[in-house]
């Protein structure tokens, strides 16, 4: 019998598979943006949910892939997604381990604060250097070609490239989860202090966590920035990285496929609700809201009224 | 030379005093409630906004009260502070501090748009509350900044006989070392809290409410603060008030030298800065070693 859970997945998978065929361009747009946060929050909840660090400065990574393509076709003239993909990877992994180095050697709130630090820095660095990065106003970026194959914006095609990326990363992200790397850094979250006495190093494991994460959410960046063709230095600040952070406690941390749930309601709420004035304020509201009153998330939320509804019929 | 140097210890300080209004709210709350409190943010951007509010409809005949408006906006931002840590903080004591970061961050979203609402987006202004300038060995300095850098002082002496010399300074600071042992002692712990929460904030609302005539204020600005606050407490250790006075200083000092110096990266000088002392002492300068 197939299971309930498998079953919604299905549905999921099948509405973005057969989408463009129905769906309005507009939605098309949002769904092809909330695969690319999808593929962030996932990142991210490799560190929350499964390493239990919190990182406040996932936006660097973001920031790092979407400036890596802006910079090399600003400078470089490279406008092809095979290398600009490869190397944004290589960058934001290369970042992470750097700042990892550093913020690895603290824990829970600390740790938060050294990313969010960070982070900060990459914006500094990124608005003053206004000759070479273009400063506050960002850098304008083509959509990249994929051997030659020249993407269409708004057209399907690209869409189908993402979800191509989004299933790949899921895929990868769900190996390593579940991969023996995997077990132990649920068990560095468990009890780091076991883990060290098993004679491994805590630290290491936690960077190499660190560093994987960065090198997928840099891809995010290379494909957000592909979509939004506008490279600016915001990416790296505070705001992208809350955003991020809430996507995953939205959907629901403690489950796999939470922060891909977490980003698609974000994205479609946030472009409902951006044109009103308010947004900011609804957004605080509902984190306030959620943390009080749904800290399992959506999918934790959803999964405990469907357990108790199918108990009602049942009964 | 001479000059140069004065000026830049003097801008130093400024800096120097206005970074440790805003840090030690950050580190007494941190102390008592063990919560990075990001709503700061938000008590910095309402004291400048008050201040405005207060100089704005302030009549003519009670000018003489204008020097007065940043004390008043401080004491409304404590109230609310006081508020917020009654009618939401207070559910989440026991939380992980993933969601006590994110009820407070989502706390700023709101005052930014609730200010963005009554205020308007653009930035606001006022006249500066006073030109007289002070000549210090030379150099002609704003009276008003070296003010601000007497009552940063003035804090810090007062938070220190404060917690030295009177009861409610040696329960919070009792509370902050062991609140099992301090509520079994009979201390309303959670009075103790909610009293942290309203100084914290009120000194935050302070720092804004003064920062008005130099800076002026736009919504976001108190986010820009708080991660200059952030930078010095982390450098300082979490919790330690005396430890943000001497990391508020040397933030200072290095962002005047950078300003003079190296324009364009002195915000990466501070975070470079911050990023060598903490790979040598991870837990800041005056830290003790994070609990695990």
């Amino acid at each position: 019998m197939l299971r309930r859970s498998n079953f919604i997945l299905i549905i999921g998978l099948l509405i973005l598979a057969t989408g463009p065929a129905y769906l309005p361009g507009f939605t098309i747009y949002l769904l092809t943006y909330g695969m690319i946060m999808s593929i962030a929050a996932l990142a991210l909840n490799l560190l929350l949910g499964y390493t239990g660090l919190m990182s406040f400065g996932h936006g660097m990574f973001i920031g790092a892939g979407a400036y890596t393509v802006a910079l090399m076709m600003k400078y470089a003239g490279i406008h092809s997604f095979e290398i600009l993909i490869p190397l944004s990877i290589l960058i934001s992994a290369g970042l992470a381990a750097l700042v990892g180095c550093f913020c690895t050697r603290q824990i829970e709130i600390y740790f938060s604060m050294l990313t969010l630090a960070f982070g900060e820095l990459l914006f500094a660095l990124c608005s003053k250097f206004y000759s070479f990065t273009g400063g506050t106003d960002g850098i304008r970026v083509k959509m990249p070609t994929l051997f030659g194959y020249i993407f269409s914006r708004g057209a399907t095609d690209f869409y189908y490239f993402v979800l191509a990326l989004f299933l790949l990363c899921t895929a990868a992200i769900w190996v390593i989860c579940h991969s023996p790397f995997g077990k132990t850094i649920q068990a560095v979250r468990d009890n780091e202090v076991r883990v060290g006495y098993l004679g491994l190093s805590v630290m290491k494991y936690r960077l190499i966590a660190f560093t994987i994460s960065g090198a997928f959410t840099g891809l995010a960046g290379v494909l957000a920035v592909s979509l939004t063709g506008h490279a600016v230095p915001e990416l790296f600040q505070i705001f992208t990285s809350i955003s991020v952070v809430f996507m995953v406690i939205l959907g629901g941390h403690t489950f796999f496929l939470g922060p891909v749930v977490g980003a698609m309601v974000f994205v479609f709420l946030q472009s409902w609700l951006k044109p009103l004035f308010f947004w900011q304020f609804f957004l605080g509201v509902s984190i306030i809201l959620l943390v009080i009153f749904l800290p399992g998330g959506v999918v934790g939320g959803v999964s405990i009224w469907l357990r108790k509804a199918l108990a009602k019929i049942s009964s | 030379m001479l000059e140069l140097s004065i000026n830049i210890v003097l801008n130093g300080l400024f800096y120097a005093g206005i970074l440790f209004l805003i840090s030690a709210g950050l580190q007494i709350i941190f102390g008592v409630l063990r919560i990075v409190n990001f709503a700061h943010a938000g008590a910095y951007i309402l004291g400048i906004y008050f201040t405005y509010a207060i100089i704005r409809t302030l009549p003519p005949e009670y000018s003489f009260l204008l020097w007065m408006a940043p004390l008043i906006a401080a004491v409304l931002v404590g109230l609310l502070g006081l508020a917020f840590e009654r009618g939401l903080l207070k559910l989440i004591y026991h939380r992980s501090h993933v969601f006590q970061i994110l009820v407070t961050a989502g706390a700023v979203y709101i005052v930014d748009d609730l200010i963005r609402f009554t205020w308007g987006g653009y930035s606001i202004s006022v006249g500066p509350l006073t030109s007289a300038t002070l000549n210090i060995g030379g150099v002609v300095y704003p009276l008003y900044n070296l003010l601000i850098i007497l009552v940063a002082l003035a804090v810090a002496i007062l938070l220190q006989f404060l917690f030295r010399k009177t009861d409610i300074g040696r329960v919070i600071r009792a509370t902050a070392h062991d609140e099992e042992m301090t509520k079994a002692m009979g201390v309303n712990v959670s009075m103790v809290k909610a009293l942290t929460f309203l100084f914290g904030s009120a000194i935050a609302g302070l720092a804004g409410g003064l920062m008005l005539p130099v800076t002026g204020g736009w919504p976001g600005v108190g986010n820009e603060y708080l991660i200059l606050g952030f930078v010095v407490i982390a450098l300082a250790g979490l919790g330690s008030v005396n430890g943000a006075l001497i990391a508020a200083l040397i933030i200072g000092l290095v962002n005047s030298i950078g300003v003079q110096f190296f324009p364009e990266i002195e915000l990466a000088i501070i975070f470079i800065i911050m990023a060598v002392i903490l790979t040598v002492k991870p837990s800041g300068l005056f830290g003790a070693v994070p609990r695990h």
